[in-house]
């Protein structure tokens, strides 16, 4: 599993909130599309195949869903990151966080997050939250060309 | 002047001698007539054979008469001299007068018989005192004691000598023409003495008369010099050669007449021809003069008139007698109100000065010019200086020229004021203000202000420079200084030095130096002025340690801002996820296992599950409370109608299944951010809504009134209201008056709606009763506030 390729990348440091993120996807059948990263670095690796991830194949996640406080590089650092690498920024990504400071929410947007998401305390709602978001990004949107192809049903 | 002045003097003289040589030949006749008779040879009494002699006592009133004569002609002797020309006058006019009356009332004894009786009764020739001889004697001899008496006699004593001047004329004429009636008893010799002396009488008063008449070089005393001898001896003398060429023979009665009429026609119109051409000669030239006279008096008036300096002409006894207008204006009288008195124009503290002058000009002629003052008519008095002589040939007249010096005074008091408020104005400024000499920098003015801070006093400092009194490390400063503004002719504003006072005070001065140029641009002056900023410069200092301490403390509330941040940030993250957790497995678990748990289970899974929820609201309600203090405000007009409206909207869920009635009054624009303004109104209405619960119809009331500087807002329930006494809770954050149970809530949303208000400037505040309703009033300035500190959260 972690060598494949997978429509949606997690970064998310909280292994709760990985699992309950993953349940909520489920949901859509898009848990398996799903990679995790435990952290910014990871997730970065990830995205230019380095690291763990250096023999993973080629192609970009349709979607990537990043937490805003990870351990090493936190949310806000890996979309900059990727908004600065020319084969990266075309990649959509959703910042998916627990935070409504405003500062945040500027930031991420002017750094030119494609949506921003506060995941409510109440569960019924987070899964709301995720599945709308799974099935808009991964299943709804066309992605940038040298994205993962949805896999036929 | 002179010459004239002589010339009468001298006409005076030569008539006083003629008049002593009269007296001295009359006497000579008396005596010789005397003598005669005494001793026998009556040809000494009767000058010409066959006609009358003169008589013994005419002789002697001859005599008597002369020695007055004689006498008047030199009066300086005294009262004794006085009284012997009297006593001879009077004997000799007595004796007369008594021969006068005895011839006419034929009463009198013969007293011109009782001497030298046997040789009159003797004499071949006639030797009585006759009537004119007697009267000519009274006439001369009275004329003669009356000489010298009153101007009212002098008419007398005059008419007396014309008297017996005709009288003697008459005997004398008779004897020339041989007419004996004209002569009757009168001696030839007697005539002649009595003509002398009447002629002596005439001449010994030259300047009264007829003499005085004839020595006047005045047209009259010319007309009459000319006139009176031709009038009398030519007239005489013609009608003499006339008679005595008729009795020649050589010519009859008519032509003798014709002749001495044509003769007398032809002198006369010579005469009158001569002297009118002369008169009228004199009189132009006369004339000529007085024109160029009066011409320079009037040049002399003028300029009297026209000029500036008063001139008076006043007499030592204090009057004032005629005066120019330049002097009326000064004492603001007219001409016509002269004379007047000196006391009435001088102020009495003036008038010993004016004594002094007058004693001055009585004994020297010449007042030393003074300054005195005069008082105008309108009480204003003048300053003048006055200088003032005797008049010459006058008995007390002086004449004063007066200067008016109220413009000069003026000018100088007008000066000395100017100088006085300078002196004052530096004298009182506040700050040290002192003046030196640019050559050596010696202090020449030093106002109180600098003595104060110095603790010097003038007197020790002027004349001095800074050497004398500081430090020499502080002089040299000085002085470098000052060298500095004089060779740049440039104000120096030096912000800060220090000097060192006299009692070792050191204070610090903000001094500014000017140079003081002369009209060539040398520098003649240094002006400095100090200000003492000693104390200013302290409470800097004060200030600004005080400051350092603020901006300490604001750096340490910066810290702890920023630490409240991170808090509020770690709350805001990791809180929420713990819970989230909570409440996702909760319902995983009840999703998972629900079937297999029984009713209790479910039960408890889900108040695990509401209590996560609470939290989460807590929180949320916590941050939204946080975010609100730090947010900047947007302000811009805010329709409150429409926002109410919104609200309202936005509320209908929880109202959904109740009857609520809404009163919503029209309501103003306000200044203010919407966004906040909308969170105040949902938290009004949302509570409104929410305390009314219990009543089956709610009834919210949403109203406003304007005050001069306010809108107030209010928002009115039917609810369970609250006590009065725990309105003071209401506002803070987390203070609650009902349970959970009873009704949900955090205890944020009135500490919001507080907060909202005050970061308008503006009030919040609530009315209520328990069971009775509540009401919120909101009070907004109507004029916008800024903001004093959106950090104090």
């Amino acid at each position: 599993m972690m060598g494949d390729l997978k429509r949606v990348l997690l970064a998310e440091d909280s292994p709760k909130d990985v699992e309950l993120t993953l349940e909520a996807l489920a949901e859509h059948r898009l848990a398996n599309e799903v990679v995790v990263a435990r952290d910014g670095a990871e997730a970065w690796d990830y995205l230019n195949r380095r690291g763990k991830f250096a023999n993973r194949p080629v192609g970009n996640p349709a979607v990537v869903l990043l937490d805003l406080k990870m351990p090493k590089m936190d949310g806000l650092e890996v979309l900059r990151a990727m908004k600065a690498d020319e084969k990266l920024r075309s990649i959509p990504v959703v910042m998916l966080t627990s935070s409504r400071e405003e500062r945040d929410v500027v930031e991420s947007y002017s750094l030119g997050v494609n949506a921003y998401v506060v995941k409510p305390v109440a569960f019924a709602d987070f899964i709301d939250a995720v599945k709308n978001l799974g099935l808009f990004w991964a299943v709804l949107n066309q992605p940038p060309p040298g994205s993962v192809e949805r896999a036929a049903a | 002047m002179t010459r004239a002045a002589s010339e009468p003097n001298a006409g005076f003289r030569a008539a006083r001698t003629i008049s002593g040589a009269c007296a001295v030949l009359a006497a000579l006749i008396g005596a010789l007539a005397l003598a005669g008779w005494a001793f026998g040879l009556p040809a000494l009494a009767d000058t010409v054979h066959g006609l009358p002699a003169t008589n013994p006592l005419t002789a002697i009133c001859i005599l008597l008469a002369s020695a007055s004569l004689w006498t008047l002609g030199r009066r300086t002797q005294g009262r004794g001299a006085a009284a012997f020309t009297q006593a001879c006058a009077g004997l000799a006019a007595g004796l007369a007068s008594l021969r006068l009356l005895g011839l006419g009332l034929d009463i009198a004894p013969d007293l011109d018989l009782y001497l030298f009786r046997g040789q009159l009764a003797a004499s071949p020739v006639p030797s009585r005192m006759g009537v004119q001889a007697s009267l000519a004697l009274a006439c001369v001899g009275l004329a003669l004691v009356l000489l010298d008496t009153r101007i009212r006699r002098r008419r007398v004593s005059d008419a007396l000598v014309f008297a017996g001047l005709g009288t003697s004329l008459v005997a004398l004429v008779g004897y020339a023409y041989q007419a004996g009636a004209m002569h009757g008893l009168m001696a030839i010799n007697t005539a002649c003495a009595t003509t002398l002396l009447c002629v002596g009488a005439l001449l010994a008063r030259p300047e009264r008369g007829l003499c005085a008449l004839l020595l006047r070089p005045s047209a009259g005393g010319v007309m009459a010099r000319r006139l009176l001898p031709a009038a009398t001896i030519v007239t005489l003398v013609l009608a003499w050669l006339r008679l005595e060429g008729q009795r020649a023979g050589w010519f009859g009665l008519a032509i003798g007449t014709a002749m001495l009429a044509i003769a007398i026609v032809a002198m006369l119109v010579g005469l009158i021809w001569d002297t009118g051409r002369r008169l009228d000669t004199a009189e132009r030239e006369q004339r000529r003069a007085e024109d160029a006279l009066r011409q320079n008096l009037d040049r002399q008036a003028r300029m009297l008139e026209a000029n500036f300096i008063g001139v008076l002409t006043a007499r030592t006894d204090g009057w004032i007698t005629d005066a120019n207008p330049a002097f009326l204006h000064m004492i603001g009288y007219e001409r016509g109100e002269l004379p007047i008195r000196s006391e009435a124009i001088t102020p009495p503290e003036w008038m010993s000065r004016t004594d002094t002058a007058v004693r001055e000009i009585t004994t020297v002629g010449v007042a030393t010019p003074f300054e005195k003052e005069y008082l105008n008519k309108n009480g204003r008095r003048v300053p003048v200086l006055v200088g003032a002589a005797a008049m010459p040939g006058t008995d007390g007249e002086v004449m004063a020229f007066v200067v008016d010096l109220s413009g000069k005074k003026g000018a100088e008091r007008a000066m000395e004021r100017m100088r006085l408020f300078l002196d004052s104005v530096i004298e009182n400024l506040p700050d040290m203000v002192f003046v030196k000499e640019a050559k050596d920098l010696r202090f020449v003015q030093f106002n109180r202000a600098g003595e104060t801070l110095l603790g010097m006093r003038r007197e020790e400092l002027i004349g001095k420079n800074d050497y004398d009194f500081f430090p020499r490390e502080q002089a040299e400063f000085f002085v470098e200084k000052d060298r500095q503004v004089l060779a740049g002719r440039e104000m120096l504003d030096i912000p800060e030095e220090e000097i060192r006072t006299r009692n070792g005070e050191t204070r610090v001065l903000h001094t500014k130096k000017v140079p003081i140029l002369d009209r060539e641009g040398t520098p003649q002056y240094l002006l400095g002025i100090s200000e003492d900023i000693t104390d200013r410069k302290r409470a800097e200092r004060e200030r600004s340690a005080l400051n350092e301490g603020l901006r300490q403390r604001t750096a340490q509330l910066e810290v702890a801002n920023r630490e409240l941040e991170a808090f509020s940030y770690s709350v805001s993250h990791d809180l929420r996820a713990p819970l989230r957790h909570i409440d996702g497995f909760t319902d995983l678990l009840i999703r998972h296992a629900g079937p297999t748990l029984d009713e209790k289970g479910r039960r408890q899974l889900d108040t695990i599950s509401q209590s996560a929820k609470s939290m989460g609201r807590l929180i949320d309600d916590l941050l939204a409370f946080s975010r609100m203090s730090r947010t900047e405000m947007k302000r811009g007009p805010v329709e409150l109608d429409a926002l109410v409206t919104d609200t309202r909207r936005a509320l209908e869920g929880d109202a959904a299944g109740r009857t609520v009635r809404w009163s919503v009054a029209p309501l103003p624009t306000v200044e203010a951010d919407r966004g906040m303004l909308r969170l105040v109104f949902d938290n009004l209405l949302s509570n409104a809504l929410k305390y009314s619960r219990p009543r089956p119809e709610a009834v919210i009331e949403v109203g406003s009134q304007e005050t001069a500087d306010e809108v107030i807002v209010f928002v009115r329930d039917n609810g369970v209201g609250f006590d009065m006494k725990y309105a003071h809770k209401l506002f803070g954050v987390f203070q609650r008056l009902h349970s959970d149970d009873e009704f949900e809530g955090t205890g944020i949303g009135l500490a919001n709606v507080r907060r909202i208000i005050q970061r308008h400037g503006g009030r919040a505040w609530a009315e209520g009763e328990v069971g009775a309703g509540a009401t919120f009033y909101v009070a907004l300035p109507r004029t916008p506030v800024v903001e004093e500190s959106k950090e104090a959260a």
